[in-house]
């Protein structure tokens, strides 16, 4: 018989106990789980693989809603590298400051977070739309494949690099750009994208210095006649 | 002067320079033409100190063998119950390597499923994510997470009987992968979510985590993911052996998969394959005394790869401590890799069977290494699965076959002391005393001989006093 939980104290249980009744919650139809005291624990909300909302009150540590597909989550806190990493669809929210590898691998779905975060976030991306209300660290963007990345603040070094496809929008400064990423011109269906995405999460867009990078598309192919931008990337 | 001898005019022989031999002037001028380093796939050209060069001593009056027909001889195994997780039950103690569906075509990944369920063994996704058919036809599937996390969904993990950590690989440790554009078509770009005809470079690292104390936080990640039911290995490409071994250990892995220089590749810078990594019997030994150090041998279980070509290079590593091993390019050969059949398509490629190596190009004749829809229906599933199950069967067989020999009713009873070695160093990099010898090649040997030569002549020495008195 399956137990209907709405909410847990994580300091009364370990993770694999706070996971499994996260998953059961979700699978009975529970439509909120609020999770207390979470401490920057490792790894929770991890492949919920139903829609439920989950709400954490406090920071949590790495991998935060890592392989998710359907869930809403919510940390009210900061939260450790690579939160939602993988995630496949649904949604995380954090309302504070994220590590590194924010975002990393995102197949689809949406990644917010409010404040700033480390290196490499968005690495990989392939789908789905990672927002950062702060600044982002360097190689964000790395490798890129598909998707959509909106830093309102600065991008440290290497942002997008080597990516293949996928849109990166930042709003403030650029410390440099990475191998064979470029800037493309800004139109109004991007402006747009970009309203609707912050409105979201009620910022506005219009205070913002916005950069389209997109990729350059020199790395796609081998080409010996392009050996400055191989150089930094083989 | 001796006629044999070509020599020019002016009477100065003609000879090729080691330095400047042929190969190295094709080598500069191929570079020159391309502007970038050569790629090529299956592996290493180099002459390794291998398991060829350990020879077994079989049962003779000392000991006593076993009948081959009548006695039986367990080759069974568990791998990766440290955790608690359910393990990986080998009927024979043989894993089909991490091999992505991309660089296989999809008859090749389907036929190396069936061959492993039929004999009772696991096979292993690889750079591209699980494919369907791959799924389908493997009892037993270990669910690659590599760096570039291609295809990567957690369902498909779900769906695992293990997750296996790649943080390298034999051939090209320290580096990402490659596929060049002509094998990305429109099905394995989509199933990479790239472009199609793209050179796909993978990364060397992993987008998630950096260094083995995050690899236990990227474990228990994964744990988690599967509610802790299925194993957990890392695959390693031997380089710092003993230091990677224990730093595995330590972030939990319930399996450690060496790969040796030897191990093959679809696609790799050339200089790579020949210039990095250690031989697989030598990370064999030096993991074995790693996870013994760790007090941790056949709790953490290891799988050894890298140039496994038979039954017998399986018996010896299986001497030396291994668990397992996992065979990726021999598989591919028992599928029908360099068979001398379509020989005009090896001769377009400039190459013929038994020396091709062109797995990066996309053309195997074969239909092993394409993605080319014409190419692939020349490897019939079924009769391609017979293969490898027959190799499969005779790699086993081998395996007893040898055990017996040596008096032992479990392949995994074979060890060390059942071997020679017939090369120096063969005998320096395992501790194996040489043949014709007592000792091996080692330090600690030689300081034993020593002191057993000492105590001999003092001996003698009394011995001749006395008599003389």
């Amino acid at each position: 018989m399956a137990t209907l939980i709405s909410e847990i104290d994580c300091s009364q249980h370990t993770t694999r106990e706070i996971n499994q009744a996260i998953k059961r919650a979700a699978a009975d139809g529970v439509p909120d789980v609020r999770l207390t005291n979470p401490a920057a624990r490792h790894c929770l909300a991890v492949a919920v693989m139903s829609p439920t909302r989950i709400v954490f009150d406090g920071p949590v540590g790495w991998y935060c809603g890592g392989m998710c597909d359907g869930a809403e989550i919510v940390v009210n806190g900061n939260c450790g590298w690579s939160v939602g990493e993988n995630l496949m669809s649904g949604s995380i929210a954090v309302h504070g400051n994220g590590g590194s590898s924010a975002g990393a691998t995102v197949r689809g779905g949406r990644v917010f977070i409010e404040g700033d975060t480390g290196a490499r976030t968005g690495i990989a991306m392939k789908g789905g739309t990672v927002v950062v209300g702060g600044s982002v660290g360097y190689m964000s963007g790395f490798m890129m494949q598909r998707g959509t990345m909106i830093v309102c603040g600065d991008a440290g070094d290497g942002i997008g690099d080597s990516m293949y496809e996928g849109t990166v929008y930042v709003g403030g400064t650029i410390h440099a750009l990475g191998a064979d990423c470029v800037e493309a011109e800004l139109s109004g269906d991007d402006r747009a994208l970009l309203e609707s995405e912050l409105g979201a999460n009620d910022i506005d867009s219009g205070g913002y210095d916005w950069k389209k990078l997109v990729s350059g598309r020199k790395l796609w192919n081998f080409s010996k006649h392009e050996y400055d931008a191989w150089r930094a990337a083989l | 002067m001796s006629d044999f001898i070509p020599r020019g005019e002016d009477g100065h022989v003609h000879q090729k320079l080691w330095v400047w031999s042929p190969e190295t002037i094709d080598d500069i001028q191929t570079k020159a033409e391309l502007g970038r380093y050569t790629n090529r796939g299956l592996g290493t050209t180099r002459r390794t100190p291998h398991f060829q060069d350990l020879t077994f001593v079989p049962c003779t009056l000392s000991r006593v063998p076993l009948e081959g027909y009548r006695e039986a001889c367990d080759t069974s195994v568990e791998i990766g119950a440290r955790h608690g997780a359910k393990p990986i039950r080998l009927a024979t103690p043989i894993t089909i390597a991490g091999m992505s569906y991309g660089a296989l075509s999809r008859n090749a990944k389907q036929a190396l499923g069936m061959a492993a369920t039929r004999v009772g063994i696991s096979t292993t996704t690889g750079d591209g994510g699980m494919l369907d058919l791959e799924r389908e036809a493997s009892d037993q599937l270990v669910y690659q997470v590599l760096p570039s996390r291609y295809g990567f969904n957690p369902h498909h993990l779900r769906m695992a009987n293990a997750a296996e950590i790649v943080i390298g690989q034999g051939a090209k440790p320290g580096t990402g992968g490659v596929l060049l554009g002509a094998k990305v078509s429109p099905i394995i770009a989509e199933a990479r979510t790239l472009p199609p005809g793209v050179d796909q470079r993978s990364p060397c690292r992993h987008p998630d985590f950096v260094g083995p104390d995050d690899l236990q936080i990227k474990i228990e990640e994964l744990r988690e993911a599967t509610d802790g039911a299925i194993p957990i290995y890392i695959k390693i490409g031997a380089c710092r052996v003993a230091d990677d071994v224990k730093l595995a250990c330590k972030a939990g892995a319930d399996v450690i998969v060496m790969d040796g220089l030897e191990g093959g590749t679809g696609a790799s810078p050339d200089s790579l394959m020949d210039h990095t990594g250690i031989p697989t019997m030598a990370a064999l030994v030096e993991a074995v005394a790693a996870l013994r150090e760790m007090q941790l041998e056949g709790v953490v279980n290891l799988i050894i790869s890298g140039g496994i070509r038979n039954g017998v290079d399986a018996a010896k590593a299986l001497a030396l401590g291994a668990d397992a091993v996992s065979i990726g390019t021999a598989a591919m050969i028992a599928l029908g890799c360099n068979k001398p059949v379509y020989v005009e398509d090896y001769e377009r490629m400039g190459t013929e069977p038994g020396a091709c190596h062109h797995c990066h190009t996309g053309l195997c004749p074969v239909g092993i290494t394409t993605q080319d829809e014409d190419l692939i229906a020349r490897l019939p599933v079924d009769e391609a699965a017979d293969h490898v199950t027959g190799f499969l069967n005779s790699m086993t067989q081998e395996m007893q076959m040898f055990a017996r020999a040596c008096g032992k009713n479990d392949v995994h009873d074979l060890e060390p002391e059942d071997m020679r070695a017939m090369t120096i160093e063969a005998s320096a990099i395992t501790g194996i005393p040489l043949v014709g010898t007592d000792f091996a090649f080692r330090p600690e040997s030689f300081a034993d001989a020593i002191m057993r030569a000492m105590t001999a002549q003092t001996t003698n020495g009394h011995s001749d006093q006395k008599v003389h008195h």
